[in-house]
């Protein structure tokens, strides 16, 4: 007997094997009534999963190099996210007066567009700086990662089990090691998971204001090159990455948090 | 130990919401080591804010708490308040045996050896479930031998049996007595039930919802067969004493 959980990534993988399929059919079908009529083929706007697969056999170590800068990017911009996120949520934690404060800014600064951002950042730290881009992808980061760390130590403040803390004398450096540290783990999972594809997307944006390299610029260049091959499987390649990063979460969740789901 | 008593003096407490709210207002009472103290009264009366002041969680608007003419705060400092809520939350990634074992860890026993605990409050199979896999009345059960970990001159429970059955309510009364008999602590205890305050207790106070004493019941006589106590003609008439006098407030 096959599981229902195995029977559901079945399922899913043959929705999505089939959509590739009908997209492949349905592209060349198009294209081929078109050309007949004289216009462009679809290729030119849209391509195959075909010619995406071919553009990555062939300018995969681009695509490859282009993204790892990216990631680099992201990453610093991820990690200084998150320590910033750190220090709110400990400054809320231990003086709860400073979230009426930071928290309306944060929510503010999150529904900002992004892009609307770009000129500023871009003047602030010099055109084709990877500062700008890490910037951006600190602040797009920075966010989902407050919300969940200040829902964590907001959960773990009501806990009864502080008020046994206190009856014990526990000290502070106890406190963060017994109960805050270890109850934080299943909030951090999660605020990764918000927060890495968002680190990525927001190192991408910035890439796309002004970069010298990385994914988002290889993405801009194979728009006006009228790449569309490039451009899909550039795209394509930052989504493998995050959905991978994702899973890749998810597993050390299961392995770390086990005892959430028991 | 002996001689040590439990002060409570001219102690009130208000909640500042809309509008202040008294919870407490001017509790006075005092208890020796060895006797067990429960409160009757109904929602709101400011019980467990009691229990909360008691345990120097929090503190009170006016009054003085002191345990063998010292405050309070010092009691807790030295790790003699043991602490037992009413919804225990145990730490979720943990045990039901590295829970008991956390009070411990925190006072720094190097004794780590829970397994007697967990005979005496009847979770043995179940000492390495989680939380999430612990009914109600077990979560209650491992925050009891928490507090038995250490061994505290003063224990406040908030209604701590109440999501027991009946037979198993039975045997941790029953080990609650064992605890007073041996390590003859203070016991500090809401309840809900009548019946309970009288068969525990050696006083009980019935609190207005004014966070007032209405009357202080003392249980004077010896429970010395505790099977034969719950059917006595003693034990019925203090609880219908008890039930006449809630029925006034």
């Amino acid at each position: 007997m096959i599981k229902s959980s195995s029977r559901n990534k079945i399922y899913l993988l043959l929705i999505f094997l089939g959509l590739i399929v009908f997209w492949q059919l349905g592209e060349s079908y198009l294209s081929s009534q078109r050309m007949g009529s004289g216009r462009a083929s679809l290729e030119a706007f849209i391509p195959t999963p075909q010619t995406i697969v071919k553009t990555f056999m062939v300018e995969g170590g681009l695509i490859f190099s282009e993204l790892s800068t990216t990631c680099l990017r992201a990453s610093a911009g991820l990690v200084i996210g998150l320590l910033f996120a750190l220090l709110i949520v400990s400054l809320i934690y231990y003086f709860p007066f400073v979230r009426s404060v930071v928290v309306p800014i944060s929510f503010a600064v999150n529904s900002f567009p992004i892009i609307g951002f770009s000129p500023i950042i871009i003047l602030l730290f010099g055109q084709g700086s990877a500062w700008a881009i890490i910037f951006v992808s600190a602040l797009i980061s920075y966010f989902p990662t407050l919300v969940s760390l200040e829902a964590a130590s907001r959960d773990i403040k009501s806990q009864t089990v502080m008020e046994l803390m206190k009856v014990l004398n526990a000290t502070r450096f106890q406190i963060i090691k017994k109960i805050i540290l270890p109850n934080s783990v299943p909030y951090f999972f999660v605020s990764m998971k918000l927060a890495i594809p968002a680190s990525i997307m927001g190192a991408v944006i910035g890439e796309w204001l002004g970069a010298n390299n990385g994914i988002g610029r290889l993405m801009i260049l194979s728009f006006y090159q009228m790449k569309p091959g490039l451009l899909y499987a550039s795209l394509l390649s930052v989504v493998v990455v995050s959905c991978l990063i994702i899973a890749l979460l998810s597993l050390l969740e299961k392995k770390y948090c086990f005892w959430k789901k028991m | 130990m002996a001689g040590e008593s439990l002060e409570i003096k001219n102690l009130s407490k208000s909640y500042q919401t809309d509008q202040p709210r008294l919870v407490l207002n001017n509790f006075n009472f005092s208890c020796q080591m060895g006797e067990v103290v429960s409160v009757i009264g109904p929602s709101g009366c400011g019980k467990s804010t009691l229990l909360k002041i008691l345990g120097n969680i929090l503190e009170p608007d006016s009054g003085t708490v002191e345990f063998g003419g010292e405050n309070i705060a010092l009691l807790r400092k030295e790790h003699q308040i043991g602490w037992i809520p009413q919804f225990p939350t145990l730490l979720k990634n943990r045990s039901a045996a590295d829970n008991i074992r956390l009070p411990r860890e925190i006072i720094g026993s190097f004794d780590r050896d829970v397994s007697l605990l967990i005979k005496t409050v009847g979770l043995e199979g179940e000492e390495n479930k989680y939380p999430s896999e612990l009914s109600g009345g077990m979560k209650q059960r491992v925050s009891f031998a928490q507090c038995l970990s250490y061994a505290p001159k003063l224990f406040l429970m908030d209604e701590p049996f109440s999501a027991l059955d009946e037979i198993t309510r039975e045997k941790m009364q029953g080990e609650l007595f064992a605890i007073t008999a041996h390590l003859k602590p203070i016991i500090f205890f809401v309840t809900h039930s009548i019946e309970e305050a009288v068969f525990l207790s050696n006083h009980i106070i019935l609190m207005t919802a004014a966070g007032e004493i209405f009357k202080t019941i003392d249980i004077n006589y010896q429970k010395i067969d505790r099977k034969d106590f719950r059917n006595s003609q003693e034990f019925f008439d203090s609880v219908k004493t008890v039930r006449n006098l809630l029925r006034r407030l």
